[in-house]
Parts: C-alpha cells; structure tokens; sequence
C-alpha cells in the first residue's frame, strides 16, 4: 500500500502543527490531492507551502469491512473529512473516539503500514 | 440561466435487452457485451452490417476498449464512442447516439453497458479508479465509494432530519418491484427489521444500502422514427435529456450531483413537469442519491424526500410514483457500469410494454436519471432524460 508516486515526496515533510500543500506559484491555489498541474489556473509551476493543520470535521465514517487487506483486523475503524482552515479537504483517518460535526481537529502525518498517510485528532488547544 | 438546444426530434430509443445478471462470471466483459450484442440483432432482425455505430461503457473491459471489440464481434462500424460515466452513461449513450443519427453519422448505433464480475476483482478496480482513489481514498480504507457515500448519507440526515427508517423503506419499497422480475439478483422479500438489522457496512450505512456487485450487460438501440416502424419494432422518444458534470465543486461535501443545474432546461424542453411522469427510474447506488434526485429533479423540495417516500406509494401498481420498477440496482445488482444501463433500458421497456417486471398500467411519459463517477469526495456525472412512449 506504500504510496511511492513522486508527486507525493514533498507532501511528506513534516512539521508540527503544519501540513504541506501544493501551492501554484501563478494564482496561489492551494490543492489536493496532487496534481500535475493548478486546478485553477493550470499552470505546472507547483510548489509545497506549509499551512496550518488545523480544520473542522465535515464528515466521518465507522468502517466495519473493507477490500484493502490491511485494515482486515483494524475494523471497526474510524475515517473521515476535514476541510482546513485553508479550505482544502482532505479524507483522513481518526484517531477520536467520538467526532462530531465541525469538532475543531487538528491533522498530522503518521506511519500506518510503513506509509506515512494523515491522521485528525482532537485539536488541543496551547 | 435557460439554454435552448437542438432538440432530439425524430430519434428513437428501441429493443431493450437484458443479459441475465450473475453474482460473479468466469466469462470476461467481452461475453457479456457480445451477448447483448446478439441479443440486439435478434430482438431487431437486423443484420450485423446493419450496426453501423456502437457506443459502450463498461468497467471491466480494460485492457480492450470499443475498437478491440469491433474485431472480438467482426463489426465494421462508421462510429464508435466509448461512455467512461459510470452511472450517466446510458443517458449520455442515448445523447451522443441521437446526435450521430440526427447528424448521419450512423443509422443504427447499439449501445452496450456491459461488465463482469470475478471474485478478487473489485478490490483491484477499487484500487486503481483513478489518480485521486488511488492516491487519497483507497489507501484510507475507502471500500470502492461506500466511505464517501457513507459520509455523504451522514450529512444528509444531520442537515434534513432523515433517519435510517427513511432510507429503509425506500428499499423495502423497490424490493416489491424487484419480486416481479426473474432478473433480480435480490427478490426476497425485505422487511424493515431486515433492513435496520443488516450488519453495518460503513456507518451510517448498512448491508442492503449498498448494491450487490455483480456480473450482467444491458442495451438499446437508437435509430430514426422512419427506421424504427419499418422494422415494426415499438420505441420511445428521447423528448429531451441533459448532462453536467463537477457541478458541486465548492460545497464541503455536496447535496446533489448537478441535477438542479439543468432540471428547468430538461422539462422546458419535453414541455412537461415532473408531476406528468407515469414513472421514474433514478440510479439508486445508494438511498440518499435517490433522495437528492427526488429532490433535485423537481419531485419534492430539498430535504423533504424522507417525507416523500413515505407518503407517495413508489409501486409499480399505486396511483403513486412508481419509482425504479424492475427493483433498481438495490435489488437487481450492480452490473458494473451496466448498472446505469438499468434505468434507461426498463424505462424503453416500460415505454415499449417489455418490462422486466411489473408494467405499468398505461405509462406514456416517464424519466430517467444516472450519476456517476466518485473520484475524490463526491460524484461527477449527472444525466437524466425524458422519454416518451412511441405512437406506434
């Protein structure tokens, strides 16, 4: 299940309480998943910008089967979307024990299956 | 904003056929594409040579695509297109076909949604969906779409107040339907316990939310009014239809697939309103996207379909709405992307007094919608079109 696409490396970095994104150096979109080229303005000049990891839970889901092997003896296990603050959404795992709409969470990059993939928690406040 | 286009006058929609569905097939796509494929040229009597245009969808086809089939079938054919929609596809089959007969491009064209299914497949095809499942759904444990739809199912019942009951008796309701036709891969009789009692697929969700995968091919052919009473064959009239797709792009997670966008367009254009419709198929892959197309084609208000369900009688023998006749996909099964074949072939057959299950009783004007196509968090492809019972 390892991701290895190199358009995925750089989103890879990590940095507490931070996320990295592609950002078109021409129109400033922010986008995900990659893309080869700005969903905006389609231009191919992508870089990586932090921001922040911060966001809202738009949804969530219990899962109790799946077709991936891997999550064969993780079920039930807990999946979901969180639009960041920067308006981009992103499906995520949960690491909540009981999410609810628009709960304040805060996303970062962990190993699951030697593969580093996004995991919300409950945003702790500093 | 109103659009007025060409519309489809003159063209008809005829020979529904149905290859029988299977839970899993050793065959491969291209048996039930060519099955369908004879099973055209015997209900029409026409010749292979006749077939000058064919139009496919199908999941499984890869690594053929329509032009390797025209030599698996020894076609020789003037036009092709391929329908990679998912669930639209049949209604923008019938689309693409019209214009290529209006235009004489073709004089016939067969149109073909067609799959199989083997054990082990789906997780692969799951898998490599596209860039984005690939890349951001799939490795979350994204069952195919049942996580996003799941989620989408959440929302809906937060934002309207719909309860699991609601989505319940929608498929108890096609369940009748679905006991009237020898098709039907589910036929037994489901109760409301069965329903609230099945195991949890992907929460909110429970097993009989969710289609059956499974094996089958459905088509029609499309050819001129003229054509079609000289080959005696009984058709029905594509009065209007219409496509849009990636409508709901700035929503967190949407409540439509772009139907709303050109319902106006849609009944202009067939000079009728959905309160003249003898009959409805929608692509029912899950309840809550038969509840958005409820409501976003004009039959109820946004958010009211909960409401509407439960007080419309949805059988094919009520006065009601006879909604998904032949038993709909939650019945019948999910061939592949003949599952968005279902809909448009039992409407012809409806139109064309050929159901699969029950007829009903003096249907002249009904509508037909698909959705197709999770990449990332939502559909992309929304189709729906009116047809028309032919004077024959």
């Amino acid at each position: 299940m390892t991701l290895n696409y190199p358009r995925f490396h750089k989103q890879f970095r990590t940095e507490k309480g931070k996320l990295f994104l592609q950002h078109c150096s021409e129109c400033s979109t922010l986008q995900y998943p990659p893309r080869e080229v700005c969903r905006t303005c389609l231009c191919d000049t992508l870089e990586w910008k932090t921001v922040s990891a911060q966001g809202k839970l738009v949804s969530w889901t219990v899962l109790h089967t799946g077709l991936e092997p891997a999550f064969e003896n993780r079920f039930p296990w807990k999946i979901g979307e969180v639009k960041l603050e920067c308006g981009v959404q992103l499906i995520v795992h949960l690491d909540i024990e009981e999410p609810f709409f628009f709960m304040e969470v805060s996303v970062e990059l962990r190993l699951f299956e030697e593969t580093l993939m996004y995991f919300a928690s409950k945003h702790q406040k500093e | 904003m109103s659009r007025q286009k060409k519309s489809y006058e003159g063209i008809v929609l005829t020979a529904p056929v149905t290859v029988p569905y299977q839970r899993f097939s050793a065959n491969d796509a291209t048996w039930f594409i060519g099955q369908a494929l004879r099973m055209l040229l015997g209900k029409s009597q026409l010749k292979k040579t006749d077939i000058d245009g064919l139009a496919v969808s199908s999941f499984t086809l890869a690594p053929d695509t329509v032009a390797s089939l025209t030599e698996h079938f020894d076609m020789m054919p003037r036009w092709l297109e391929s329908l990679p929609f998912g669930g639209a596809s049949a209604v923008i089959a019938a689309m693409r076909a019209a214009r290529a007969v209006q235009n004489g491009d073709a004089d016939v064209v067969a149109c073909i949604g067609g799959d199989t299914a083997q054990r082990g497949s789906f997780r692969e095809l799951a898998a490599n969906f596209s860039r984005f499942s690939r890349d951001a759904v799939y490795p979350y444990g994204g069952a195919g779409p049942n996580a996003i739809f799941a989620m989408i199912t959440r929302n809906y019942m937060t934002r309207f107040g719909a309860d699991a009951a609601d989505f319940g008796h929608l498929c108890v309701e096609q369940r009748k339907n679905a006991a009237h036709n020898p098709n039907a891969l589910l036929r037994k009789p489901l109760s409301l316990d069965d329903y609230l009692n099945a195991r949890l697929i992907a929460e909110p969700l429970r097993l009989f939310d969710c289609v059956m995968p499974c094996a089958g091919a459905e088509g029609f052919l499309v050819m001129t009014e003229e054509k079609a009473r000289r080959l005696s064959l009984p058709f029905a009239y594509l009065l209007s239809a219409e496509e849009q797709h990636n409508s709901h792009s700035a929503e967190e997670l949407p409540m439509g697939g772009g139907w709303r966008m050109f319902r106006d367009d849609l009944y202009n254009a067939a000079s009728c309103g959905p309160e003249d419709m003898d009959f409805l198929q929608t692509y029912d892959d899950y309840p809550v996207m038969v509840f958005q197309q409820l409501e976003d084609l004009g039959f109820c208000g946004k958010g009211t379909a909960a409401d509407f369900v439960r007080s419309t009688d949805l059988s094919t023998e009520g006065s009601g709405l006879p909604h998904n006749t032949c038993g709909g996909q939650l019945s019948v099964g999910q061939a592949g992307f003949a599952g968005g074949f279902l809909g448009m072939v039992e409407g012809i057959r409806q139109l064309t007094r050929q159901p699969m299950g029950k007829q009903v009783a003096d249907a002249e004007l009904g509508l037909v919608s698909g959705f197709g196509m999770v990449n990332y968090d939502r559909g992309l492809c929304a189709a729906a079109a009116v047809l028309k019972k032919g004077e024959v």
